[in-house]
């Protein structure tokens, strides 16, 4: 028999596996898709300039004379090296325009992902402990108002009340917020003042995509609480006298946590979307916004890459939660 | 039963959505049907431009919901507009489940290596936004209504395939398909007279919550500019077309926005009470819930 913590470790380690198994699918599917997308991938790898020679030329270097095979080969050894290929707009290395994309979206998708999860898991649970009140069904119909919505379309919002609006009323400096980018163009700030300057640019991006994911998590959130609070256990904690504040805060909290990470990893795809448009809306320099601008220049070693840089990221978030899981809920130790 | 409480409200949140979703299957027929004017003709412009909602032009026309900046009339271009929207959520939604139903019953009847196969294939499509794989989508192939319902489907089986495999394979379990198959019926009669009919529940409430995020999902690539293209109207490029209007005349985004909401909110909503109702029969009869 081995003892539960190598059992474990064998675990993991087969999670591992047949992540990276999953991940080399995803990325050959990108192989598969550029090849069964209408017409000769010469064509949709060159920029629209480009002449009969060239294509000429980069078909010989595809190798596309070679069969699917020796092709898919070449492919994964370039992959391998982590080469991606040369964008075309910029005329970079792929790699290197993903690399200063990411860490915008990191922080924008980040920060919202933890304000979201914040703010949804104590509004799920207050919403979960005043079951059937005006203040939970008030609460309802904003989150589930709030996910009907297009993130694009809130945001268009956001920054006419909080730009035009708030100037038009003439309202303090602090309540006109910056529309459009992440930092004043031009200013040459430094230190403290650039931190400043970077936090009042993401107060209406990172709040919108807080709120949208807050209020799906709310919803989640409140019905896993209804779940755990219709339990016999919480019955009995009530019953021998408990605090309410102690059934909420240790009981409901504990059984939870395996909810909440399985939840994360739900949520992540769901802020890579918000963040597309939210990105495009408020010109943020980040991935979303990059895919979306890549595919109207046709820049498609751009585009493959950076899907394959979300994909990672959704698959990474799933591992993640998986071998979180048996931290979360001891019932799920083998 | 969850509710600690009974329900006091003699009409149900459900069947006021139900009754708003047919209202405006019903207007987005008849209101460009009946319109006196073609919704994507553009004449004099300076006459009718812009006029704000319940305004009336240069020569006298009412505009309920107002004009955009080329005369349109936006009441007429919005139920336009809601024509695309449904028509891509219903068939969007409605054939990925179809499709999902097929591949989630193959697989949970037949196992063993084409059930691995076919789930293999949902977990690679899932493990991308499915956001990513549209944009993937109208990238490769060129953007138009065609292009948005094969990505849609080719991206939203994967769910309700889960969903019926798994239905299908507690069903495949229970006595009564033992005893057609005793009975000698054969395979394909058992899976689509007997299973199916069982385990497809969830499969119909996973279908309609899908419409309202079809919806969402075309509004934001015409949004893009990468699905519908102007000028046939989408609530996506519409509200496009109001972006830099915002200040000057709000309605142009406002009223292509409200109605996109609305008809997601309805849809969520219906697609809720469906799956709260068949909640209790689901758990009784212990399989597995949504």
């Amino acid at each position: 028999m081995l003892s539960p913590a190598v059992a474990r470790s064998i675990g993991v380690a087969g999670a591992v596996v047949r992540t990276a198994v999953l991940y080399w699918c995803v990325l050959s599917l990108t192989f598969v898709l550029l090849r069964v997308a209408p017409g000769d991938p010469a064509t949709f790898l060159l920029p629209p300039d480009a002449s009969a020679a060239d294509a000429v030329r980069l078909r010989a270097t595809l190798g596309l004379e070679q069969p699917v095979t020796a092709q898919y080969a070449r492919w994964t050894r370039r992959m391998l090296h982590g080469d991606l290929g040369t964008s075309f707009s910029e005329g970079r290395p792929v790699v290197a325009v993903l690399r200063d994309a990411l860490p915008v979206s990191l922080a924008l998708g980040g920060a919202s992902l933890l304000l979201s999860f914040l703010v949804g898991t104590t509004v799920g649970i207050v919403q979960s402990a005043r079951r059937g009140t005006y203040a939970d069904f008030t609460l309802t119909i904003i989150s589930v108002v709030l996910a009907a919505s297009p993130a694009y379309w809130l945001g268009l919002g956001a920054i006419a009340v909080f730009t035009y609006v708030a100037s038009l009323l003439s309202l303090p400096l602090w309540a006109r917020l910056p529309a459009v980018g992440m930092t004043t163009p031009g200013a040459d700030l430094h230190g403290l003042a650039h931190l400043a300057d970077l936090l009042r640019h993401s107060v209406l991006p990172v709040t919108l995509l807080a709120a949208i994911g807050a209020a799906g998590v709310a919803r989640y959130v409140r019905t896993s609480a209804l779940d755990v609070l219709d339990a016999d256990w919480v019955r009995t904690a009530r019953a021998k006298g408990l605090p309410e504040r102690a059934v909420l805060g240790r009981h409901l909290l504990a059984n939870m946590r395996a909810s909440l990470v399985t939840l994360f990893a739900l949520a992540l795809p769901g802020t890579v979307a918000g963040s597309v448009f939210v990105e495009t809306i408020f010109g943020w320099p980040g991935m979303g916004r990059l895919m979306v601008t890549s595919i109207m220049a046709r820049d498609y070693p751009v585009v493959l890459g950076s899907a394959a840089v979300f994909a990672l990221l959704v698959i990474v978030a799933n591992l993640v939660a998986e071998s979180l899981l048996p931290w979360a809920d001891p019932r799920l130790r083998g | 039963m969850r509710e600690s409480r009974p329900r006091l409200r003699a009409v149900s949140a459900g069947s006021v959505a139900l009754a708003a979703l047919v209202l405006l299957a019903l207007a987005v027929i008849l209101v460009p049907a009946l319109a006196a004017s073609d919704p994507s003709r553009i004449d004099d412009v300076l006459a009718r431009r812009l006029v704000p909602p319940l305004g009336r032009d240069a020569h006298g026309t009412m505009h309920l919901l107002g004009t955009d900046r080329f005369g349109r009339d936006l009441l007429v271009r919005m139920m336009l507009a809601g024509r695309l929207s449904l028509l891509v959520g219903v068939i969007g939604a409605g054939v990925s489940g179809l499709v999902g139903t097929l591949v989630g019953a193959l697989a949970g009847w037949r196992r063993g290596v084409l059930d691995r196969v076919l789930m293999g294939l949902a977990d690679l499509l899932l493990a991308l936004p499915r956001i990513v794989l549209l944009l993937v989508g109208v990238a490769l192939w060129s953007p138009g209504l065609t292009t948005i319902l094969v990505v849609l489907v080719a991206t939203g089986w994967m769910g309700v395939a889960r969903l019926v495999r798994a239905e299908v394979i507690a069903v495949s379990a229970r006595p009564f398909v033992t005893a057609a198959t005793a009975l000698g019926a054969a395979p394909r009669r058992v899976l689509f007279r007997h299973v199916l009919p069982n385990a497809i529940g969830p499969a119909f409430v996973a279908t309609t919550l899908g419409v309202g995020n079809a919806i969402l999902l075309e509004s934001g690539l015409s949004f893009l500019g990468l699905g519908i293209q102007p000028p046939a109207p989408s609530w996506g490029n519409m509200i496009a077309g109001g972006r830099d209007l915002l200040v000057t005349a709000p309605w142009v985004a406002l009223a292509p926005g409200l109605a996109l909401v609305a008809t997601v909110l309805a849809t969520s909503v219906v697609g809720d009470e469906w799956r709260d109702r068949t909640r209790g029969a689901a758990a009784v009869r212990g399989g597995r819930l949504l």
